[in-house]
């Protein structure tokens, strides 16, 4: 039996407010972002990946005011220190050390040298409604003590139209993202490849 | 506390936009501001893409569902175009008639339900939201045809005292799609249109 949402008036307005809220940036702290060396802290690591979904999702799928603009094609992975699946619908504190991840570009994240678990992927639709997409996970990411920067791969979401994830498949683009990089970071520090291993498809909220 | 910044902010804004200083000015233009935004949204809303009804492409959907344990009936709905992708993808059901909806003239692509509305008069107006992943009423019109979406009925489920209301939808043998096209021949509209013969042609093969 599937669980729709009916959004009263009421409740409609409460899930507009948690949604301002969230895009407002209440939604816990990301992982930072990074663009130069200078922006990495002592000890930490250079997380390096890219996510895509295939066929893209259409702009005219995401509806965003015009101050939450950045929300647009960009996947939210819900990560933890450990193995932690995501078993209901995330709440604010899920959202904390997650990878904002814009959809088809390499992003570069600073994080600790232990591993990461990504829990699951959100996109979120639109911020009247706060309505999400989840993609599964359950992805260990092979982050360790040593370690300068770490290339994850492309983790790339096959869907069906009706947004149902057929398949999950992790690419190696490492000659693109390691010219990337370079470009970023210089060609002192090394790029360690770890992809990540591949689940089957199944809900994100199993 | 966010709710009451959201409002802060609207009253300072609005205050300063309209430079007003009796107090029922203001709340006189903040109705009239908000009626206006809603007649614009529920334009665009109804409006939505259009097409000839005898159009050889259409494609009719038709389904049902069973509003008796929801708050409201439904009195109309959206149904969502998600292939292909389209600037305009909800289209209009019109108006419902005691849980039946249909709608003549969809071009090829995959669609599902997207929202019902109701209103009453002691439970006020209530919106149904169907979510864009997992829709049960998911659908592909591959060629142009008749399609039967299936009989549903809406069922309460039961959340917490600071959770949305929800529901879920289950199917149902009845009405059957003969009863229902036979309902969607009455409509107006479709007994002068090239859709009144092919129903005609459709029940036939049901009744084999």
């Amino acid at each position: 039996m599937l669980t729709l949402n009916h959004a009263l008036r009421q409740s409609a307005s409460v899930l507009a407010v948690l949604a301002i809220v969230f895009v407002a940036g209440c939604a816990g702290t990301p992982r930072t972002p990074v663009d130069s060396l200078k922006e990495v802290g002592n000890n930490q690591v250079i997380l390096v990946g890219r996510v895509t979904v295939v066929p893209p999702v259409h702009a005219s799928e995401q509806s965003f005011s015009v101050f939450n603009q950045a929300w647009a094609n960009r996947m939210v992975l819900l990560t933890s220190d450990e193995k932690r699946p995501l078993t209901a619908e995330p709440v604010l504190a899920d959202y904390d050390g997650r990878i904002d991840a814009d959809l088809g570009k390499t992003f570069f994240v600073a994080v600790d040298p232990k591993p990461i678990y990504v829990r699951a992927g959100v996109l979120l639709l639109n911020d009247h409604q706060g309505e999400r997409l989840y993609f599964p996970a359950g992805f260990q990411l092979s982050v360790r003590p040593g370690d300068k920067a770490v290339y994850i791969g492309t983790i790339e979401y096959q869907r069906d139209d009706f947004m149902n994830i057929k398949r999950v498949r992790i690419g190696d683009d490492f000659d693109k993202a390691s010219k990337e990089f370079k470009e970023k970071f210089g060609g002192k520090v090394a790029l360690r490849k770890a992809l990540v291993t591949p689940q089957q498809p199944r809900n994100a909220q199993e | 506390v966010a709710k009451r910044k959201l409002d802060d902010i609207i009253s300072s804004s609005f205050t300063r936009n309209i430079q007003l200083s009796r107090e029922n000015e203001v709340k006189r233009l903040r109705l009239l501001l908000s009626l206006v935004a809603v007649s614009v949204l529920l334009t665009a809303c109804a409006s939505g893409p259009t097409r000839d009804i005898n159009d050889p492409t259409n494609s009719l959907l038709f389904g049902y569902i069973d509003m008796e344990d929801a708050p409201t009936d439904a009195d109309g709905g959206y149904i969502q175009q998600v292939a292909p992708p389209s600037e305009k993808p909800y289209w209009n059901l019109g108006g419902m008639d005691d849980g039946l909806f249909f709608h003549p003239f969809l071009p090829v692509g995959a669609y599902q339900l997207s929202s019902f509305y109701g209103s009453a008069f002691f439970r006020g107006n209530h919106e149904y939201h169907f979510p864009r992943q997992g829709n049960v009423t998911a659908i592909k019109v591959g060629k142009p045809g008749i399609y039967f979406l299936g009989s549903y009925k809406y069922t309460k489920v039961k959340t917490g005292f600071f959770e949305g209301a929800k529901f879920s939808i289950e199917k149902t043998d009845k009405p059957t799609e003969a009863e229902l096209l036979t309902k969607i021949l009455e409509d107006r509209d479709i007994k002068k249109s090239a859709w009144a013969e092919k129903i005609q042609a459709r029940l036939k093969q049901l009744k084999k």
